[in-house]
């Protein structure tokens, strides 16, 4: 009784509307978060913008906000529809395909990305061989000579960027590094997490603290030691050095100890009256249920291999096994006041990793929710 | 192959039950406990090889001056030297202000953005996605761009922030001098009388920090109108304040406003240097996602009964978040705080690829300072006695915290 006769003041409180009330604050939340992305995005934007701009028109005062080339190439765009207009029919058609396509796919993020994907698929059908003279490339060539207009080239940072450090070494370092330790550190800490959690021995509690306490200790006290022992083992410039260290994880010990703790005991009994040991039961059905945790600590050891700066830099010192984070910030010393070149070496470096986490950001971004992996 | 799916049944066929009529050898628990051992010992020697045989190590090499060689024991000097060495003391200070610089604001941002996300809003998961974007991506490139916004000749940053001002100083221009000035007084006491009106209607503090704003702006207003000396210093300063020299600015933060502005600090009070707070807003970028990750989470655990028993007794929007939100999301809180603030004291890369611990070394952090004694300078023994401090300002927050967090924390 109390209660109603409460929400019945509430009620009578407000004189707006509710509807039009929750519609005006749904629009401000919007309007919020929208700003937050634009703020958080905009490095990337610039980043991308910047890369694609002449030295002159990256360095300008004020700033120029998109590169000239473009605006001439929008110019040429209406030139190019009224010469070919079946392949701006195909285009949109195309592009309809797509949208079409993607409503289906039920997850935001990854029907945002085929589109992307599609559309990308668009100038690579087009360019292929498969369209013999009349690639797009071809046609976009006649319209410009029509014009008579001198374009830049529209990669030409790129492919200065590129080749004006060893990225391909770097990039094959990176991918190296940075699959094969995930890989292992799987291989190490699944089994064990496997036992802390499902096995009963001897000091088991006391290994378990003593890995947890070694999580405490933070890396620049392991440091000099760890370069020393790198040295003696005539580790450096090697693979070995930038992987061997970071074969186990503590974190993902931690964390897949968790997930196997959950599996309920009744799956286990009835793997066992079906003659399964626990190696089996680990590889065949502990594993593949953890798929999520394993998903994100992949995803988790990756990045950090891939992004490892200080390590790298002092177990490598020559070029050809520098990965990628090592090189790109070597490069962007020696390069010097040419902004457009290193933020095109910033743009290759930061999309294959950005595409590769949009794949998996679902059961990435919920592992962390889980458990705060970091 | 595509029968994996099926695997698990096949050793029903394919072992007959011959093993259970033999004697085991061993019995099951003694199998089940040497296996577990086979399953840790790859972990445990990479452990002991690279996590504790180095901690021993360190200490070991603290104790003695070293210098890419061994060369004597020296006992305590190496760390009673630390306790003297300004360089340390900066080092430590420049962390610290990093630390209380960047970890309040992104919690506090990230509670926001998560309390926002967490409404039943369409796109949610793309939102997220996209404030998380920054915490996957490399922090060399990121930092590479992130130095070309702050540059300061031909920065986008300094263009952006000079263009407003100038823009809120012509704005100034025209509203803070008759007859505009009337407008602008006429409206904020509307609003301060609008506010006090209908106060009833909303929750006293929101009531009292709008009234705050109204009022201030009214006073703003009065001031500039009485001396428009004031108003000329102020338009003054609007169009002159940028461009600034943002990472490579070493003067504390105070000291270059008190310079502008006619005042001196004391020299304990000059603040973080402005490189120092560029270096905290990259910083600030980068973790926000991570934040608003874990609130996000945090927030989808508060039991929802709380909320629709809270409404039913008619508590306002307010009343929710400080009486049952923000309680509820102590642990979470607690957990970043701890998090993050030991991730900043350690912070290197961002340091190392934003400004190389300069200007004057006012963005070298403890971490950068073992780096440079190490790496520049070679004097491992102090570099290996600085890390330990290092650590030991780590255990010992986390201790702390955790005395702290058993009182303080609301766990369910």
């Amino acid at each position: 009784m109390a209660s109603f006769s409460l929400s019945q003041q509430t009620v009578k409180k407000s004189r707006v509307d509710p509807r039009v009330k929750r519609i005006f604050g749904n629009t401000l939340v919007y309007v919020l978060l929208a700003l937050g992305g634009l703020a958080v995005c905009f490095p990337f934007v610039w980043m991308i913008l910047t890369s694609f701009k002449n030295y002159a028109e990256a360095i300008a005062t004020p700033p120029t906000i998109f590169p000239s080339n473009w605006g001439t190439r929008l110019a040429l765009l209406p030139d190019y529809i009224a010469s070919f207009p079946l392949v701006a029919v195909v285009f949109i058609l195309w592009m309809a395909l797509g949208v079409f396509i993607s409503r289906k796919i039920h997850d935001t993020v990854l029907s945002v990305l085929y589109v992307l994907a599609h559309l990308a698929l668009f100038f690579v059908l087009g360019n292929s061989a498969l369209m013999g003279e009349g690639r797009l490339v071809d046609l976009w060539q006649r319209v410009v000579a029509q014009a008579g207009i001198e374009l830049d080239s529209f990669s030409a940072n790129y492919v200065e960027a590129w080749g004006r450090a060893p990225f391909g070494a770097y990039f094959k370092n990176s991918i190296f590094v940075s699959v094969l330790t995930p890989l292992l550190v799987i291989a190490t800490s699944a089994p064990a997490a496997y036992a802390f959690a499902r096995l009963r021995f001897p000091l088991q509690n006391v290994l378990f603290m003593f890995y947890l306490a070694t999580m405490m200790v933070p890396s620049e006290v392991l440091l000099i030691p760890n370069f020393i022992t790198i040295s003696e083992l005539g580790w450096r410039n090697t693979y070995f050095a930038l992987i061997v260290p970071f074969m186990v994880s503590v974190m993902s010990i931690f964390f897949l100890r968790q997930f196997f703790r959950s599996i309920p005991n009744d799956l286990y009994d009835a793997a066992t009256i079906d003659g399964c040991g626990h190696l089996r039961f680990l590889i065949l059905i502990a594993m593949p249920l953890a798929r999520p945790a394993l998903v994100s600590t992949t995803m988790f050891n990756f990045l950090g291999s891939w992004n490892a700066l200080l390590w790298p830099l002092l177990v490598t010192d020559q070029e050809s096994m520098r990965p990628i984070a090592l090189g790109l910030a070597s490069f962007a010393s020696e390069a010097g006041m040419q902004p457009q070149l290193y933020m095109a070496a910033a743009t290759f470096t930061i999309v294959p990793v950005i595409i590769l986490f949009l794949f998996v950001q679902k059961q990435f971004i919920e592992g962390i929710a889980t458990s705060g992996l970091k | 192959m595509s029968t994996s799916g099926v695997r698990p049944i096949e050793p029903v066929i394919s072992q007959p039950s011959s093993p259970s009529t033999r004697q085991p050898l061993f019995t099951r628990r003694v199998r089940d406990a040497a296996l577990a051992y086979v399953f840790i010992i790859p972990s445990f020697i990479i452990i002991v090889a690279f996590g504790l045989y180095p901690v021993l190590r360190a200490a070991f090499i603290s104790l003695h001056r070293w210098s890419i060689i061994k060369e004597r024991f020296i006992g305590l000097e190496n760390y009673v030297t630390l306790l003297q060495d300004p360089d340390f003391w900066q080092a430590l200070q420049v962390t610290v202000f990093y630390v209380v610089a960047t970890v309040p604001l992104t919690m506090m941002l990230s509670l926001l953005i998560a309390y926002l996300l967490f409404r039943p809003i369409r796109y949610r998961s793309l939102f997220r996605t996209l404030y998380f974007l920054p915490y996957v991506t490399s922090m060399v490139p990121a930092a590479m761009v992130w130095q070309w916004i702050f540059n300061a000749q031909s920065g986008v940053l300094n263009f952006a922030s000079g263009g407003t001002a100038k823009g809120v100083a012509a704005f100034l221009q025209v509203a803070a001098r008759p007859p505009g000035v009337y407008i602008w007084l006429g409206l904020m006491a509307a609003w301060l009388i609008y506010l006090l009106v209908t106060s009833r209607r909303r929750s006293g503090w929101i009531t009292g920090v709008l009234a705050v704003v109204a009022g201030g702006l009214l006073g703003i207003g009065v001031l500039f109108l009485s001396s428009p000396t004031v108003l000329e210093w102020v338009v003054n300063e609007l169009q002159t304040f940028f461009p600034l020299r943002w990472l490579q600015e070493p003067r504390g933060i105070f000291l270059y406003l008190g310079k502008r502005w006619g005042f001196k600090p004391p020299s304990w009070l000059q603040g973080p240097s402005m490189s120092l707070l560029a270096v905290s807003i990259v910083s600030m970028w980068h973790f926000t996602g991570y934040d608003v990750v874990i609130y996000l989470a945090g927030l989808f655990n508060v039991p929802p009964e709380l909320y629709e028993a809270a409404r039913m007794d008619g508590a306002t929007e307010s009343q929710l978040f400080w009486k049952i939100t923000f309680p509820m999301l102590s642990p979470t809180s607690f957990f970043l705080l701890i998090i993050s603030t030991i991730g900043a004291f350690r912070s290197f890369t961002m340091f190392f690829v934003l400004t190389r611990g300069g200007p004057l070394k006012t963005t070298t952090s403890v971490t950068y300072y073992i780096y440079d004694r190490f790496y520049n300078a070679t004097q491992w023994g102090y570099a290996s006695a600085i890390a330990f401090v290092l650590f030991g300002i780590i255990l010992a927050m986390t201790l702390l915290n955790q005395r702290l967090a058993g009182r303080r924390v609301f766990y369910q």
